[in-house]
């Protein structure tokens, strides 16, 4: 059907708990610059399937392409040298460093500095400068001294999304974004995203339909581990099988 | 500090950590004048420098890397026994025998922590337990090299540098362990403020999240082992060729957990909890061992459950705590005027 290279392309990725088959052969194409987004009931996948994306976890079978070329065997890290960055879904900043230093973090080991045991004062300088243009970009330089933990709900979920961005990915993997952000503070965060570079292809994973609708190009639905349907919004929301088993039951708006 | 310096505030508060503070001097004036001023101490002074540097060698591990491992005497055995069996061999020149036994002790974290690293948790603190029993066991079966439960005999460590020979008063020994130290401390103070400390702090905090953002997470926190069984090894090394003497007790629980209790007294992760447990252990042990050494663990249990409970990051964390108290408001004063008002309105926005 498509004949282009995908940005991430997975090819009949399995993998089971046990006897809990969380992805079941699935066959999943984010495009360049794409804007997608992955839904599904709770329990459906889809972190896992973000799990199996990034490396955290293994398929037991299928492959994961990245620009056409196989990664399946590359671990978290080396993935992230390819260009794969992800947000989690429950932060997991470090939260006793501040802001600034938390995405420093990131940037001292895109620059391939992370192992430098001695000097190393000039690439910190440089990388700290780096990670406060960022942070200004995502108007957190305000708080770019402050120790994560100190930070509102919200804003640490900016930071979680800056760290991501400092790997300069070529694609972004946003696992629930705004999920336990107070209404007050979501545009923030919807902000954001809707302003994130189009050469950078997205996936995101989100319960709340207004973002999910605002931003995705397209909707794959994720079932117990299988790819339900996939479509634009439009028809994702026309689909009477994806009203019933999901949206039906989820009284979101 | 430096409020005219042309970049953010923020960044240079971050990389001001690198900075020499003043403050940091002191542990070298006390020693300094304790040589001078004490020095009929002299000898419990040198044990007092080696224990600063095996806890250094520990926070390395415990305090940085978040690596909770209760054998690092292993690693100091492997040391003492490396500088003691060159210098029971002829090879007795000290600084070669320091460097010898870095070198085996690093070696011996490399492999050891290649197999025990893939663990963490309880599984890791016994692994840790089972290296440094393995080594004890393995020198008193090899009675024949390293002396057994005897211990080694003939160690002769030569003059340093050909030279200063180690006196019967205990000079030049205290003046080698600080000189040591002081090396080792410039070292590991730039490691724990170099991309590869704080890539070990950040490990710490949350290891998934350094290996989601690029970090080599276990090849990392293997380098870091290394290292601190190295400096582990040196100050076991220091050990033998001062008391020119070693035996199996190097690899004892004991001591495992000494160094241990000593680091989380001070303070862990902290760089300076060595500089302030060790001593402090070893000065209460001697002032108060001497008359009731039962009644003086019955009050070191007691200060320790204190420090776990109430004090995390202990002594320093307490005086740390203190000056956050005093300071804050003082700082305030003097330092959120020039640009955080302007700046804050374009937050809110």
């Amino acid at each position: 059907m498509r004949q282009s290279v995908a940005a991430l392309e997975t090819r009949d990725v399995y993998r089971s708990f046990g006897a809990i088959e969380v992805a079941c052969d699935i066959n999943f194409r984010l495009e360049h610059g794409g804007r997608h987004a992955l839904i599904g009931p709770n329990g459906a996948g889809k972190s896992t399937f973000i799990n199996l994306l990034t490396g955290q976890l293994r398929p037991s079978r299928g492959s994961i392409l990245l620009s056409g070329q196989d990664v399946t065997d590359l671990k978290l890290h080396q993935r992230v040298k390819r260009g794969i960055a992800r947000t989690f879904q429950l932060n997991t900043l470090l939260r006793n460093l501040t802001v600034l230093e938390n995405v420093q973090l990131v940037e001292l080991e895109r620059r391939g500095a992370g192992a430098r045991l001695v000097g190393g004062a000039q690439l910190q300088r440089e990388a700290a400068e780096a990670a406060y243009s960022l942070l200004e970009d995502l108007r957190l330089a305000d708080h770019a001294d402050m120790p994560v933990k100190d930070l509102s709900y919200g804003r640490q979920r900016l930071v979680e999304i800056a760290t991501a961005l400092a790997v300069k990915p070529t694609i972004l993997l946003l696992d629930e974004p705004a999920a336990g952000v107070p209404p007050a503070d979501s545009h923030l965060v919807f902000d954001t995203i809707a302003a994130l570079p189009d050469d950078i292809s997205v996936l995101i994973i989100e319960h709340d339909m207004k973002l999910v609708f605002r931003f995705a190009k397209r909707i794959s639905v994720l079932v117990q581990g299988r790819l339900l349907r996939e479509g634009s919004p439009d028809e994702i929301a026309a689909d009477p099988m994806v009203k019933d088993v999901y949206l039906g039951h989820r009284a979101h708006g | 500090m430096a409020p005219s310096a042309p970049s953010h505030p923020a960044i240079e508060m971050l990389l001001a950590r690198r900075r020499l503070k003043v403050i940091e001097i002191l542990p070298w004036m006390i020693a300094v004048g304790a040589f001078f001023l004490l020095p009929q101490y002299l000898t419990l002074g040198s044990q007092i420098l080696i224990m600063v540097l095996f806890a250094l060698s520990l926070d390395i591990t415990v305090g940085y890397a978040g690596i909770v491992i209760l054998g690092q005497a292993a690693f100091y055995g492997m040391g003492a026994y490396t500088a003691g069996l060159l210098a029971a061999h002829g090879w007795g020149d000290p600084i070669f025998g320091l460097v010898a036994a870095a070198f085996t002790a690093a070696m011996l974290g490399l492999l050891s922590g290649a197999v025990i690293l893939r663990t963490t948790g309880l599984a890791l603190l016994m692994l840790g337990m089972a290296v440094a029993l393995i080594l004890r066991e393995l020198a008193n079966r090899l009675h024949d090299i390293t002396g057994g439960f005897d211990g080694l005999r003939g160690i002769n460590v030569r003059p340093i540098f050909g030279y200063f020979d180690f006196d019967f008063f205990g000079q030049t020994a205290f003046l080698y362990c600080l000189a040591t130290l002081f090396l080792a401390w410039i070292f590991v103070r730039q490691l724990v403020n170099s991309p590869f400390g704080r890539s070990l702090v950040g490990i710490q905090e949350n290891e998934v999240r350094m290996a989601a953002m690029g970090t080599p997470v276990r090849r990392r926190k293997l380098i870091a082992f290394a290292i601190s069984a190295g400096l582990a090894g040196m100050a076991g090394a220091l050990s033998v060729q001062v008391n020119q003497f070693v035996s199996l007790s190097v690899f004892s629980f004991e001591l495992s957990g000494t160094v241990l209790v000593m680091l989380v007294l001070g303070g862990a992760g902290r760089l300076y909890g060595a500089f302030i447990g060790a001593p402090l252990y070893m000065i209460a042990q001697d002032a108060f061992a001497k008359g009731d050494p039962v009644y003086w663990l019955f009050w070191l249990g007691l200060l320790l459950i204190g420090v776990v409970l109430f004090a995390r990051g202990g002594l320093l964390g307490v005086s740390d705590t203190i000056q956050r108290l005093v300071g804050s408001h003082l700082l305030r004063r003097s330092v959120a005027s020039p640009d955080t008002t302007s700046r804050a309105s374009g937050a809110g926005s």
